[in-house]
């Protein structure tokens, strides 16, 4: 395992940090899609982001990661479990999907060993069962076969992964925050699975020179010696982690006023957006952001701070255009208000 | 291992906002005895697989099974229970999907995904109501009559006919624009997620009076009567719409006794019978007639009304949002937005200056209807050519059934145990429970289809005619259409001056393609070798990347070249030929390699003499060719589909 890059050593690029923690504060926020250039530290902060991840509690030895808490998702074993589940804690998790993966090993499958040693028919879990609660990352998500973007758009619609292959007919949760990267000179996303990520942000290369040369000193520094690296940015990511932790206490505190929400369906009208999903996201990212902040109520600021997260690849105006959203145009519809 | 049900908390049916046509024809789907199937289209995020699935939670008594796009055959159709045939040496049938979901609803979320071959067999099974089995040395035969109910988005491509005919019903569904509507469906949402305890709660009332009401309809649905002339009405206007068979007026008469009995009569009115065609009828139009018998129909009827049509949508039980009432253009509400060709913005361009050259518009006559190409497209599937959908040998794409004949060890496990399985009995046992023999081995039979990569070399010189330019553009737009469906890709390269230039590397993405092709400016020289040089460049570079690519090069030029590609000298009578030669060598490359193919279209003007050189070229290049008399969405787009 190398050593990872601390989240809060990464230089610039707030808007996919932001994405980045209102996901690891709320997952139903619905994922990131991450768009840049190669080298623009894509992937680094995916990695990254596992360490700030709030700790799970699971159900001890089960392959799903099922929630204790929440008996309306549990899997069939838990289900099947009598008594008191026993449960253990650990670290959120990333899982990476491979560009390569097959359907199975995403998927699930018929479990080979088992059926041949025994003759019975097992489940053998794939990478949705491993990244149910956890984060599901693909690198360079827009050259995924068709047929894998098929399965994922399917669980991540229902949070359910329903196999019926191989013979096997199971259906397990799988809750997952879906985080992609993609360089858009590799050739753009399905507009169906563009809409599932409910947050894109576009990563550019840092524009003034001092940055760009704290960076190129943080990496030094990073590859010189990880380990003293790691423990300079410490207290810096302690402080994350429980600024993410007390934001998730908040969340379900978190009140939204009739006059917020008519300011997102105004924004989403006057950008002009497809469906509702939108809207939705916008809601759910301004609340998540009004927890971060530690306040009761969503303000004007966590709706215009969020909007464009939510929107950038939503805005049907300007379909696929690099320039970006208008965010001229968003607080003029929400002033409008 | 069966688990095909899961419990969750599911937004409550009436809790949905707006989607009221949506929310009747799940409802008429409900009532009628058997289900009509309903085939819900829509864009991205707009409640489609919500309320499919709301319903379903909300009628526990009616089976709902999901159909998976990635199932496997035997999964769908049942085979042979391997456990049992280990025990006991016997084959015994273990269901599949379509036994579960007898009396009951088969659902299918983006059902246009789903892969032909399980299309098939749906289309089959829900014809006849009888699944008959005969795989793995089982042969069983079952009762399976289900209603289809399934959500698209068009823009991922259209479903085949035979399959369309198999949904009764078609609601078009879109994002609500009402912004008092869109934030009650945020405040409710909200309320949901917050707590969802209290917010069912709150709903449990309306749930139950829902619940009771449609089972009410159900039980009265039988005593439902309706009068002759209605039933001529309904009749003459399908005939009007031009359905094939006879499944438009049978469904659109059962959909209108479903309203009535949802409404607690026992007489089907006039308003039934409006919503009940409107749900029947918009998938079984015939496009290109659309309009006009849409038109005639509501003018027929408006004649035969008594009066204006007062009467509303049944009433929402949660009491919001009081549904318009149907008059006027009765179809409107349901006609199928399809959002395909330009929208308004673009259809008001005009041909305008830009920096470096002219851009021409693009002739909109010249695009066939989306519609148009798919139906032709359905008919041509199975004489295509190089695009195979057979067996991939990479082990890559879907595995859908297999086969006992060997060719690259791609194993499929399931089938091969289930193949061993009724032989235990007379091997001998080893340290496994299972003795596989080589007879046993089953390989996968994958469907990954191979990709186009269309390649358009454009020629954005001075010398291309303005007609034939727009005339290419707004043929060329029309293609993207299909190869965005077809899960193509397009690539973009306009060649002028000195030098080609890559404009669109390979993307899937139509929109950027159309924004590239639209703003494409013109004039200057025609440096005709750089541009098909670069052209075949992409092409290998594809090839590099995937194998099962397949490159095709649209050449788009009038053939005039006057810059060569290694001297960029000019053009002068002498060097002409030299140009020339590079040229034609540069085509003899292209068509000395086997796996790119290639297409000239000609836009030369006529009124010029014309010199004939780009038929020159194709003929060098082994290419198709299109003549500038012959120019249109429809021949261009035939001969990259017989090139594909």
């Amino acid at each position: 395992m190398p050593p990872i890059f601390p989240f809060t050593a990464i230089v610039g690029q707030d808007q996919m940090k932001l994405g980045m923690i209102l996901n690891a504060v709320n997952p139903a926020v619905g994922g990131m899609l991450i768009r840049g250039e190669k080298g623009t530290a894509k992937s680094t902060a995916v990695r990254a982001l596992a360490a700030l991840l709030p700790e799970l509690t699971v159900v001890k030895d089960c392959p799903f990661n099922c929630d204790p808490g929440d008996p309306t998702h549990l899997c069939q074993q838990c289900l099947a479990r009598s008594g008191n589940l026993p449960c253990v804690s650990r670290p959120g998790r990333v899982v990476e999907l491979p560009i390569n993966a097959t359907e199975d090993r995403v998927a699930g499958t018929l479990d080979l060993t088992h059926a041949l040693q025994t003759g019975e028919k097992r489940f053998e879990p794939g990478l949705l069962a491993a990244a149910h609660r956890g984060i599901l990352y693909v690198d360079e998500v827009n050259l995924l076969d068709d047929h894998i973007v098929d399965i994922l758009l399917d669980s991540a619609a229902m949070g359910v992964n329903i196999v019926e292959r191989e013979g096997v007919s199971y259906s397990h949760p799988a809750r997952f925050i879906l985080v992609g990267t993609m360089n858009p000179e590799e050739g753009d996303l399905r507009p169906q699975l563009l809409d599932r990520f409910g947050l894109c942000a576009a990563i550019t290369g840092i524009k003034d020179k001092a940055g760009r040369m704290e960076l190129i000193r943080r990496r030094h520094d990073f590859e010189y010696d990880p380990a003293a690296f790691a423990e300079q940015f410490a207290a810096k990511e302690q402080a994350l982690q429980t600024k993410i932790v007390q934001a998730k206490k908040n969340l379900p505190e978190v009140g939204i006023s009739d006059s917020m929400l008519s300011v997102i369906s105004n924004i989403s009208l006057e950008v002009g957006v497809d469906g509702h999903r939108a809207d939705l996201v916008m809601m759910k990212a301004a609340i998540t952001h009004a927890a971060l902040e530690g306040r009761t109520e969503v303000i004007l600021e966590d709706v215009l701070e969020t909007a464009s997260l939510a929107l950038y690849h939503r805005a049907r105006r300007h379909p696929f255009d690099d320039t970006g959203l208008d965010m001229d145009l968003v607080r003029a519809a929400a002033e409008k208000m | 291992m069966t688990g095909r049900r899961q419990h969750r908390r599911v937004f409550p049916f009436t809790a949905i906002v707006g989607q009221d046509h949506l929310k009747l024809a799940l409802i008429i789907n409900a009532i009628v005895p058997g289900g009509l199937g309903v085939l819900i289209r829509g864009e991205k995020g707009t409640a489609k697989s919500t309320c499919a699935r709301a319903l379903a939670d909300l009628l526990p008594d009616i089976p709902f099974v999901t159909l998976p796009v990635n199932t496997s055959a035997g999964n769908l159709v049942g085979g042979l229970d391997f456990e049992h045939a280990l025990k006991t040496g016997q084959r015994r049938f273990t269901p599949g999907l379509l036994a579960a979901a007898h009396r009951g609803i088969l659902y299918v979320d983006e059902v246009n995904l789903l892969d032909d071959y399980l299309a098939d067999l749906v289309t089959d099974v829900s014809a006849s109501g009888i699944n008959k089995v005969e795989r793995e040395g089982v042969s069983f035969a079952h009762e399976a009559q289900f209603s289809l109910v399934a959500t698209m988005n068009p823009e991922e491509g259209e479903l085949r006919p035979q399959f369309l005919d198999r949904f009764g019903l078609c609601v078009s569904v879109s994002g609500i624009a009402s912004p008092g509507l869109r934030m009650e469906l945020l405040r409710r949402i909200y309320a949901f997620e917050q707590d969802p305890h209290a917010f069912l709660a709150s709903y449990a009332q309306a749930q139950q009076q829902e619940q009771q009401r449609i089972s009410e309809a159900f039980s009265v649905y039988d005593s439902v009567t309706i009068a002759d002339q209605q039933i001529d009405f309904i009749v003459s206007a399908c005939l009007q719409a031009n359905t094939a068979g006879h499944r438009a007026e049978i469904s659109a008469d059962k959909a209108a006794r479903a309203l009535a009995a949802y409404e607690s009569r026992t007489a089907v009115n006039d308003r039934d019978i409006m919503t009940g065609l409107g749900l029947a009828l918009i998938h079984r139009m015939r496009p290109s007639d659309k309009d006009r018998k849409v038109a005639d129909a509501n003018h027929e009827y408006a004649g035969r009304m008594d009066g204006p049509h007062s009467a509303t949508c049944p009433r929402d039980p949660a009491g919001q949002s009081a549904p318009e009432p149907i008059e006027g253009d009765f179809l409107q509400p349901f006609l199928i937005r399809d959002g395909e060709g330009p929208d308004e913005a673009e259809r008001s361009l005009r041909p305008g200056q830009a920096k470096g050259g002219t851009i021409f518009d693009i002739d909109e006559n010249m695009m066939v209807s989306a519609r148009e190409v798919r139906h032709k497209a359905a008919f041509e599937r199975q004489k295509k050519g190089r695009r195979h959908r057979s067996r991939s040998q990479d082990k890559r794409g879907r595995y859908i059934r297999f086969t006992s004949q060997r060719t690259n060890n791609d194993i499929a496990l399931d089938a091969t145990i289930r193949a061993a399985a009724v032989n235990q009995k007379n091997r001998p046992k080893g340290s496994l429970a299972v003795n596989i023999q080589p007879e046993d081995i089953r390989e996968k039979i994958r469907e990954h289809k191979s990709r186009a990569v269309l390649i358009f070399t454009v020629d954005a010189s001075g010398s291309m005619g303005t007609r034939l330019m727009s005339e290419t553009k707004g043929a060329i737009l029309s293609l993207l259409l299909e190869a965005y469906q077809n899960r193509d890709k397009v690539s973009l390269i306009a060649f002028k001056d000195d030098r080609a230039e890559v404009l669109l590397t390979p993307t899937s993405s139509i929109e950027l393609a159309r924004k590239k092709l639209r703003d494409l400016p013109a004039g200057g020289k025609t440096p005709l070798a750089a541009g098909m040089i670069r052209g075949y460049e992409l092409a290998r570079s594809g090839i590099r990347r995937d194998r099962k690519t397949l490159p095709i090069l649209i050449l788009v030029s009038d053939g005039k070249a006057n810059v060569g590609a290694s001297t960029r000298i000019s053009y002068s009578m002498e060097r002409a030929g030299r140009i020339y030669d590079e040229v034609f060598a540069v085509a003899r490359t292209i068509h000395n390699d086997q796996l790119v193919q290639s297409l000239v279209i000609n836009t030369e003007q006529e009124t010029m003499g014309g010199f004939g050189m780009a038929e020159r070229i194709a003929e060098h290049m082994g290419a198709r060719y299109i003549a500038p008399e012959r120019i249109s969405a429809e021949t261009i787009s035939r001969a990259v589909r017989q090139l594909v």
